[in-house]
């Protein structure tokens, strides 16, 4: 179980773990690389998606929308060993759960920046480096 | 005569192979530990090593290396003893040099020998009698029904020696568990783990060796959980304590229970999950996988509740946070079906508080599960309640 919250907040210092808990992906995928390339671009399309979703519920103000989409988002980054954008998502689920999308734009420029280091990270891993998100 | 090292912690099984393998001809040491076995071979000098993977101090894994860079034992055969939960540790042995590997709670004593005569052939000798193990090899070779009957009463003698042993056994699970619930601190906590899964240990390969299978088997997808967090202690939290107490209250419905002529093979079961979310379906379906648990998974509520109006499931796994339809309320629903009132129901959720937890309740749910879940803890969970629904009821 995972649920930190920070550090994620606009005034967070910068994260110093690594982006990914390796053992944990290899765990899921048992070392096959087939299998990591699937799971990898699966998070990448999804994650993709599900930005764009809370992206587009923040322009309205739909904080249900926001929760649901980064509750589902959470649950997948941490379930891959995406160690530390699941704190920034469910950091916005529980803001969002409580109808406060103050800190939300901010929390999401975090969380995309969180997903750009993810794939800068698996650019460098050999047989994942020329999956690309979309 | 041929020459077979055990290296064996475990005094019970260790004792047991050296009879077996003593009666068909061989030559047997027994070592506890992976120095001690390093020590004797060259006075010794196996023609075979049989290894437990899971020892105090040096381990199995550490114990292959050092035999394979041997330049003189260096291509000696090595049967290793594993548990197929600990897929990782099994590939860390087949790369360290294992010969073979053998799943510990599932082999019995003929099986580990008919593999003693496939690796390194049958013993030239027979040896002397043993009063408890029957036949020696000669004997058997002149009567093979004879020799067969021996083999039945021979394990029917280590089960009901097993079966006598189980209620002091639970006493000290039962034991260790509530030190552990109440241990001080975090050393404490992972001491009384360790020590809690150095038993598990032992009973996996006890049951295993006692041909006691769902014993064994959930013995070992515990021992794999326990082993988990005490590698990884930020792994121990609320929902793997808790699946840990589980299991161990499980066993013990089991030692009553799942001892049994018609519970000695692993049930098969259909298990259905639902999540709207394709990773974590994913993951769910990878944890049951380990437990060779076929899954049908779907990511829509509506097909789900369709699915479980149509067909029987012996488990199910449901998300909270679906749209459209709440795992709440499809769990809800599927108590309305006659065929799933008693269909045990987990919530995989990161949901977890207490509101959760009465909602689940008051939905028809059985238990919990905190995402992300140690894939294992989920494997775990799955055996308990699939095992638990399938048991035979008490006899009078």
């Amino acid at each position: 179980m995972n649920n930190e919250i920070l550090p994620s907040g606009p005034d967070a210092r910068p994260d110093a773990r690594p982006v990914m808990d390796w053992d944990r992906f290899s765990e899921v995928t048992d070392g096959n690389e087939e299998t990591m390339r699937e799971l990898i671009e699966l998070f990448y399309r999804q994650t993709t998606q599900q930005l764009c979703q809370i992206e587009a519920a923040l322009k309205i103000g739909k904080a249900d929308e926001v929760r649901r989409v980064a509750h589902s988002c959470a649950g997948a980054s941490a379930t891959l060993g995406m160690v530390r954008l699941a704190p920034v998502l469910r950091t916005l689920e529980k803001q969002a759960a409580e109808g406060n999308l103050g800190e939300a734009p901010q929390l999401f420029q975090n969380a995309g920046a969180e997903f750009k280091q993810i794939q800068l990270f698996l650019a460098t891993r050999p047989g994942l480096s020329s999956i690309q998100a979309p | 005569m041929k020459k077979v090292l055990i290296i064996e912690d475990d005094q019970i099984v260790g004792n047991v192979y050296r009879n077996k393998l003593t009666v068909d001809g061989y030559e047997v040491q027994v070592k506890q530990d992976g120095e001690s076995g390093l020590e004797v071979m060259s006075t010794f000098v196996p023609d075979l090593i049989m290894l437990d993977l899971i020892l105090p101090n040096m381990s199995g894994i550490e114990v292959i290396r050092a035999i394979r860079t041997s330049p003189t034992f260096g291509r000696v055969p090595i049967v290793v003893f594993s548990n197929t939960y600990l897929t990782n540790l099994v590939q860390d042995a087949w790369k360290a040099g294992a010969t073979k590997c053998l799943s510990k709670s599932s082999c019995s004593p003929k099986e580990v020998l008919e593999v003693v005569h496939s690796t390194i052939g049958k013993a030239e000798v027979a040896a002397q009698t043993l009063p408890s193990v029957g036949l020696s090899a000669e004997q058997k070779a002149n009567n093979p029904e004879a020799a067969s009957a021996t083999d039945a009463e021979f394990q029917a003698d280590l089960r009901k020696t097993f079966i006598d042993s189980l209620p002091a056994t639970l006493g000290v699970l039962r034991q260790n568990l509530q030190g552990l619930t109440r241990a001080p601190n975090e050393i404490d906590r992972l001491k009384l783990i360790y020590e809690l899964y150095r038993r598990i240990h032992a009973l996996s390969g006890n049951a295993g060796i006692a041909g006691l299978v769902q014993i064994a088997h959930m013995s070992s997808a515990l021992e794999a959980l326990l082993k988990e967090i005490y590698e990884k202690p930020k792994n121990i939290n609320q929902s793997t304590l808790r699946t840990v107490a589980a299991s161990v209250d499980f066993l013990g419905t089991l030692f009553q229970r799942g001892t049994l002529p018609e519970t000695q093979q692993t049930p098969s079961a259909s298990v259905l999950v639902v999540d709207d979310e394709a990773i974590s379906r994913r993951a769910v379906v990878y944890a049951l996988e380990k437990a060779h648990l076929k899954s049908v998974n779907v990511e829509d509520p509506a097909t789900a509740l369709k699915l479980l109006t149509e067909n029987n499931f012996d488990l199910v796994f449901l998300d909270v946070d679906m749209p459209g339809m709440s795992g709440f309320e499809l769990c809800t629903r599927l108590r309305n079906l006659d065929h799933q009132k008693r269909t045990p129901v987990v919530f995989v959720t990161s949901l977890n508080d207490f509101d959760n937890r009465t909602s689940s309740m008051m939905a028809g749910g059985n238990d919990f599960i905190a995402k992300p879940f140690l894939f294992i803890e989920l494997t775990v969970k799955a055996l308990i309640h699939i095992l638990r629904n399938k048991l035979p009821p008490l006899s009078k």
